[in-house]
């Protein structure tokens, strides 16, 4: 009888110590996966965060307890979305899909999601762990080969469309001259046409080559503000006439920078432009720069027209654009070259309130400029 | 009457090319092709001023420019592309010694390109 109480005894501690150890090792699991696992009540609290959650969102722990998912709300999904996810998890269904959410640091990513109900013994849904895959990176390298692609076929692509254009151009250019002295001025009109959108799709081709193939020209250690006032030096005027107020709001001590100058000149004139664009009736634009963390921050903010989502969600997408003239490849050349730098462009926009583009450059001289 | 040396392989740009300039008072033949161009540069025909295209099938415009420069040739040259590696024919041109040469990418102002060859052409006189 003793002896099997004392055996039992011995089973129990036994099962216990097996119970403890693979509770141990499902925590530290949980703990140590590079995936974000985070567990919340039925209704959406937050329980449990893991530390890659923390590492990626940039929130910790504390910060997320008692608060729920929607703090990573990134807004670039709409409230279909959102409501299909509940519907499927509220009926106990497995929820899976790819997710844009914001970061503590309004940065977006890229996340593969799978959502799970836990069910309590009688069935009833009473807990929910997520677990995301951080596919940010993914995302970029598909986009990095896409293009890599892309690139040669458009540097062909560049000969064999630009002949054609000489020769058509040329010939209009000839039938001018045959025609100069005939006093129909509107046979020249046709022709001057003719030989300016050729001389428009030659534009077209020359970006589309920029960005495909972005030139890796000297990097030089360059004061941004200087740069910034080279590039509103030269649009000012034109703003002035717009109506448009230039405020600059610089950093006092020179934020520096490894860059290539002309090329980040291109992009301050892309965002410029696009802003000024933004401002058909007038308005005001501003100009700043910080040091932060290692990184060089400038912001090009515009007080316009803003865009809905469905412009915001293609904004970086070669060709697209929603202005008559434009080439829609203003913004992509932009992302190239600020990639090329290894900085970061990022934007915020309000319809009707107007846009602030971002650009991050690694400061010259810190330990992100490699 | 100044020649115009125009080294194409394209037929149909070397035409208007050619019958521009005849119609702005320049007498210009065309070669078609670096290897026809080379040819043309070996025989003691008169030239003034070679238009000179750089992406071509079997001889280059550089390999052209590398030719004239191993028989010592110093015609005025303005280079023609078609845009596509504009940097590095920039570069590859610099480092062949020719720090100021110009390169005009097509499709091309024509009357530009003949105000580029007067101002050229009257350079070279006035040295
Ligand atoms: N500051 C802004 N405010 C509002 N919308 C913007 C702003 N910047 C860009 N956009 C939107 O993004 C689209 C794409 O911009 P992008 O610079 O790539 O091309 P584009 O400006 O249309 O053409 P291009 O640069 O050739 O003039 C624009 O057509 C516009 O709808
Ligand atoms: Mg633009």
């Amino acid at each position: 009888m003793e002896e099997n109480r004392a055996g039992e005894i011995a089973g129990l501690e036994k099962r216990l110590k097996a119970a403890e150890e693979s509770l141990a090792k499902l925590s530290v699991a949980v703990e140590q996966t590079r995936d974000m696992v985070v567990i919340t009540a039925r209704n959406g609290n937050i329980e449990y965060a893991n530390p890659s959650f923390e590492r990626v969102s940039g929130y910790s722990k504390d910060e997320v307890f008692g608060k729920t998912p929607r703090i990573l709300k990134s807004g670039k999904h709409g409230q279909v979305f959102y409501e299909r996810f509940w519907n499927a998890i509220l009926s106990g269904d497995v929820f899976k899909a790819e997710f844009i959410d914001k970061k503590k640091s309004d940065e977006f990513y890229c996340v593969e999601k799978i959502v799970t109900p836990i069910r309590d013994k009688d069935g009833s849904v009473t807990h929910f762990v997520s677990v995301d895959r951080d596919i940010t990176g993914h995302k970029e390298m598909e986009k990095t080969k896409r293009l890599a692609g892309l690139g040669k076929l458009v540097a062909d692509m560049a000969h064999e469309v630009n002949n054609p254009l000489m020769s058509i151009s040329g010939n209009a250019q000839l039938c001018l001259m045959s025609v100069s002295q005939i006093p129909d001025q509107g046979i020249r009109n046709y022709l001057e046409t003719i030989v300016r959108e050729c001389q428009r799709a030659k534009t077209i081709v020359q970006r589309l080559l920029k960005f495909s193939h972005p030139p890796r020209g000297r990097l030089k250690e360059t004061d941004i503000n200087k740069t910034l006032d080279i590039v509103a030096g030269m649009l000012e005027h034109q703003f002035k006439l717009d109506n448009i107020e230039l405020v600059r709001n610089y950093c006092q001590e020179e934020p520096l920078a490894l860059v290539d100058e002309q090329q980040m000149q291109e992009v301050f004139i892309n965002l410029l432009n696009n802003a000024r664009d933004a401002l058909p009736a007038g308005g005001s634009v501003e100009i700043a720069t910080y040091r932060q963390d290692g990184m060089v921050r400038i912001e090009i903010k515009d007080n316009g027209c803003g865009m809905p989502e469905e412009v915001s969600a293609r904004l970086f997408e070669p060709f697209f654009t929603t202005k008559e003239k434009g080439t829609g490849l203003g913004l992509s050349v932009c992302y190239d070259i600020v990639r090329a730098h290894k900085g970061k462009l990022q934007f915020k926009s309000r319809q009707r309130e107007g846009t602030t583009f971002i650009i991050l450059l690694p400061e010259a001289g810190s330990s992100a400029d490699v | 009457m100044y020649k115009i040396l125009i080294v194409e392989d394209e037929p149909e740009i070397a035409e208007v090319l050619r019958e521009f300039l005849a119609k702005t008072g320049f007498e210009a033949f065309i070669a078609l092709g670096g290897e026809k161009a080379i040819e043309i540069l070996n025989s003691d025909a008169k030239i003034d001023f070679i238009i000179l295209d750089m992406k071509m099938p079997k001889v280059s415009g550089i390999e052209v420019l590398s030719e004239m420069r191993n028989k010592n040739l110093n015609h005025p040259v303005v280079i023609l592309t078609g845009s596509i590696n504009e940097d590095k024919y920039v570069r590859d041109i610099k480092n062949m010694g020719y720090p100021s040469m110009k390169i005009v990418s097509k499709p091309v102002d024509l009357f530009e390109l003949v105000v580029i060859i007067k101002n050229k052409l009257d350079l070279e006189r006035s040295l």
